[in-house]
């Protein structure tokens, strides 16, 4: 609905990529991981370059070493390399394909093998019982007594790992699923029916485990009868879009679906007075063209200030959370989020807006590092903010319905 | 060098595994033949991150007679940053940022290895003020590394070469003494620009800037014959006001971006040039009807806006030809802009002879001069082939030379056209720079001064005759 044309990018083998690449650094000024490292075997051009020395008289890769994997795997596939490519090569695309080289090889790195286990043991990436993934739900003491998991409905919303089992996410959930109600939407969740969506295998190199949990969810949201799927996670959204091959199913991330019921008069909002800035997940923007939808409905909601940070779009600076990178390196990952808190400080924002659940997580860790008075929030708990606000104000003309 | 690796301490290693990385630049060069030439594994990799930092090294260095290469982006094609005798390499990529900005003044003090790109976004973005002049290459390179170069680019003709803007650097020497470089310094500034890393190690600038632009205009413009492409090049350069960038590129080009898998509404059989203005909306107004008289009297034809906009959108991406390759060699010189013309229809020929694709795009960077890139596919993998088409690059750049054109940028790859790079006595005063400023010939050794023995000349020109006509041997048998 509101995505813009993204860059084109090639990809045709990992080396041919590799002799295609001009070598001339614009990829390295833009990597995070590179940016907190500086070596130049830590950055996308330097990766590039030993490819290209590991390529055989035959134009296959010859033996990987094990310092090049552990370089492959410290990357969070933000895919900002690839943005800013002259030569239009996806570098995210070639970084994956080399992670599933090196697993094919048995050269993966020790995280892997847990990853491919802990999903295939318990369907989500936190090794939680997945029949724990509507918890959040038990925290909501108006919800309906279906606790939003029904036999039919028209909108599936999946909620994926990340808003289902970490506490630092789960009010997203559960300010989505308040949205969703009060705008009348007819929407499921799947609870523990819910499996991964795949995206953190796809990151480990192991595509093809992938493929079961595909699967299951396909399955899952034929059952249901919906129409329309209904995403808060940029990855898992990024995930069904590319890998899932659904054919007239809509496939929306949340801020997509929240201008819709916006522009569609089905959300009363009220007034919020504050200045906020908005952070473009990479897998929701640069990786899938959707940057107008979360400013329009950020720009609707009365009172409020949008102010842009430096970097901004398909420009846009990585949290640091992404593509398993938190699971291996968390302090660089904080660090590098620390780097995207100090632009929303510099822009004087008194809200980081964001819309995704892993980006809240590891942006809050980044406020933390900085002692910022900046609060971190999804979009969907800030139109939360902003019904509730409307119906204050009609609670105060005495013409409300009563609290959502 | 463990003194260096305890002075770093992390920050500095001689791990194989890290140094190999550092021996190369946009140059694909057959290793065997640049390790035959050139010492390019630098024996330690060190990343300063203070001033302190980077003239500890370089005491270091002149003490031990060890020889220094300062590196950040490596986005040139010379091996201007590659080591040619093994020793230290320096690192500055830690040396990043703004430092401050004087918004009366209308100036910024920036780190080296700040990127082109990155300070023109943040300028524009919180203080209103934009840099005057940056390289095509704005994204990856460095403030300090093109004002090592001769920097030129988008921006030149109205602004001048990089040299113009810059107030005052600080610098460290070789011997490790910190001294500001002003145009009225001993040494003064202006011997560092283009100096190519080989006088010392630049650390900060002052930079003249612009209020960030109001207004942009952008037009493309097709002409059906370079000659008459050049003269309302020409003309255009001498409007005033000036435009703020006048690219040209010839039909080739566009064939080749197409080749490489872009689809583009351009017209294949046109030369192309493309005028940009930046400014108030009065100067952007008041070019419309110059612009408009030029096109109209030379025959030209203006194309849409929208193809305009996207040519400048493409300002950094024309390496994307590249993908047609996938590998590139060619020559980029700097071109009196009355020559272009015969420039142009020159290389055109010689493309025509050596059966290559052969394109032409570069920009007006004075009312007299223009920077040209002249490329064609070649595939390093193919490695004799690749070798052989070496000799092509000769052939352009002596066209170029009997244009009365130079090689832009020198490095140790065009060393052997140093004398068309320098006359008499511009070379000697050079040399004596060099001499006074680094008697013991440690920064950058082996580049800009002087052709390594197989690069001298003769031998050069013996070796590229032999490559071409091994090249017309292996390609005998191909069909027209």
């Amino acid at each position: 609905m509101t995505m813009v044309e993204t860059k084109r990018l090639f990809l045709t083998t990992p080396l041919g990529e590799a002799t295609i690449c001009a070598r001339c650094g614009a990829c390295n000024a833009v990597c995070c991981t590179h940016r907190e490292q500086e070596w130049e075997s830590t950055s996308p051009r330097g990766w590039l370059t030993m490819l290209r020395g590991l390529a055989s008289a035959t134009g296959r890769l010859s033996d990987i070493p094990p310092e090049f994997v552990q370089r492959v795997f410290n990357c969070t596939t933000c895919g900002k390399c690839g943005q800013a490519c002259p030569a239009h090569i996806d570098l995210r695309r070639l970084w994956l394909e080399l992670r599933e080289e090196i697993v094919d090889r048995g050269l993966a790195p020790g995280f892997v093998n847990q990853v491919k286990e802990v999903v295939a043991g318990e369907h989500n990436v936190f090794d939680f019982p997945n029949e724990e993934r509507a918890e959040w739900v038990e925290f909501m003491p108006d919800a309906p007594d279906h606790r939003y998991q029904k036999e039919k409905a028209e909108v599936l919303y999946y909620v994926g790992c990340v808003s289902s089992f970490s506490a630092a996410a789960q009010g997203i959930p559960r300010a989505l699923a308040k949205v969703l109600e009060e705008s009348g939407t007819d929407f499921a969740i799947l609870g523990g029916e819910e499996w991964c969506c795949g995206f953190p295998l796809m990151a480990a190199g192991l595509k093809r485990e992938a493929q079961s949990l595909i699967e299951h969810n396909k399955e899952r949201l034929a059952a249901l009868g919906a129409r329309t799927v209904v995403f808060n996670c940029p990855s898992c959204y990024h995930m069904w879009q590319h890998e899932y091959g659904l054919d007239g199913t809509e496939l929306l991330h949340h801020t997509e679906y929240l201008a819709r019921l916006i522009a569609g008069g089905r959300l009363n909002l009220g007034k919020i007075q504050e200045t906020v800035t908005y952070h473009d997940p990479c897998d929701l923007g640069r990786n899938s063209g959707v940057y107008e939808a979360p400013r329009d409905v950020l720009k609707s909601i009365p009172g409020v200030a949008l102010v842009e940070m430096l970097h901004n779009r398909e420009e846009a600076l990585c949290c640091g959370g992404g593509g398993d990178f938190e699971m291996l390196a968390p302090a660089m990952t904080q660090k590098i989020a620390t780097r995207l808190v100090q632009e929303a400080v510099d822009a004087n924002a008194q809200r980081l807006v964001v819309a995704c659940p892993q980006c809240k997580r590891v942006e809050i860790s980044g406020v933390e590092a900085l002692k910022s008075d900046v609060r971190v929030i999804d979009l969907a708990e800030l139109i939360l903010e902003s019904v509730r606000s409307a119906g204050d104000s009609k609670e105060d003309a005495g013409g409300a319905n009563g609290p959502i | 060098m463990k003194q260096l690796l305890e002075l770093l301490g992390d920050r500095a290693t001689a791990s194989p595994f890290e140094t190999a990385l550092y021996q190369s630049d946009l140059a694909a060069v057959p290793p065997f033949l640049s390790r035959a030439l050139f010492q390019t594994r630098p024996d330690i990799v060190v990343r300063p991150r203070s001033t302190e930092e980077v003239a500890s090294v370089l005491r270091y260095a002149e003490l031990h007679s060890v020889p220094v290469t300062p590196r950040a982006a490596a986005s040139t094609a010379y091996y201007n940053a590659v080591p040619a005798r093994g020793g230290i390499l320096l690192d500055l990529n830690g040396l990043r940022g703004i430092i401050s900005v004087d918004r009366e003044r209308e100036t910024v003090t920036v780190l080296a290895a700040t990127r082109w790109k990155e300070l023109d976004d943040e300028l524009r973005h919180k203080w209103g003020l934009a840099v005057r002049s940056y390289p095509t290459s704005a994204p990856a390179s460095t403030v300090g590394g093109w004002f090592n170069m001769e920097g030129w680019g988008v921006g030149s003709l109205k602004y001048g070469a990089v040299d113009s803007q810059v107030i005052r650097a600080e610098a460290v020497l070789p011997g490790g003494e910190v001294t500001e470089l002003t145009p009225n310094s001993d040494p003064p500034l202006s011997w560092f620009a283009g100096s190519e890393g080989t006088l010392g190690v630049i650390i900060s600038l002052e930079l003249g800037l612009r209020l960030a632009p109001v207004v942009e205009s952008h037009h493309l413009i097709a002409f059906a014959d370079y000659a008459i492409l050049q003269e309302a090049a020409a003309r255009m350069a001498r409007l005033d006001p000036k435009p703020y960038h006048l690219h040209f590129a010839d039909s080739t080009f566009t064939r080749s971006i197409k080749r490489a898998g872009f689809e583009t509404d351009l017209p294949i059989d046109k030369h192309l040039l493309s005028v940009h203005y930046q400014g108030s909306r009065a100067e952007i107004e008041g070019a419309e009807t110059p612009i408009a008289r030029i096109v109209q009297q030379t025959n030209g034809k203006e194309l849409g806006s929208g193809l305009a906009v996207e040519e400048w959108r493409n300002r950094f991406s024309e390496v994307r030809a590249k993908r047609a390759g996938p590998s590139l060699l060619g020559a980029e010189t700097l071109l009196p802009l009355k020559s272009l013309a015969r420039y142009i229809g020159s290389v055109r020929r010689l493309g025509h002879r050596v059966r290559l694709p052969i394109y032409t795009y570069g920009a007006v960077v004075s009312p007299d001069w223009c920077q040209t890139n002249s490329f064609f596919p070649s595939d390093e993998r193919r490695t004799w082939s690749y070798l052989a088409a070496l000799s092509v690059t000769k052939s352009l750049q002596d066209r170029a030379a009997r244009q009365g054109g130079r090689p832009y940028g020198v490095g140790v790859w065009n060393t052997p056209y140093l004398s068309r790079v320098w006359r008499g006595s511009e070379r000697r005063e050079r040399l004596r720079r060099k001499a006074h400023l680094d008697p013991h010939g440690i920064m950058n050794p082996g580049k800009l001064y002087a052709a390594p023995f197989l690069l001298r000349p003769a031998f050069f020109g013996l070796g590229m005759s032999a490559l071409a006509l091994f090249r017309q041997l292996i390609h005998s048998g191909e069909k027209r």
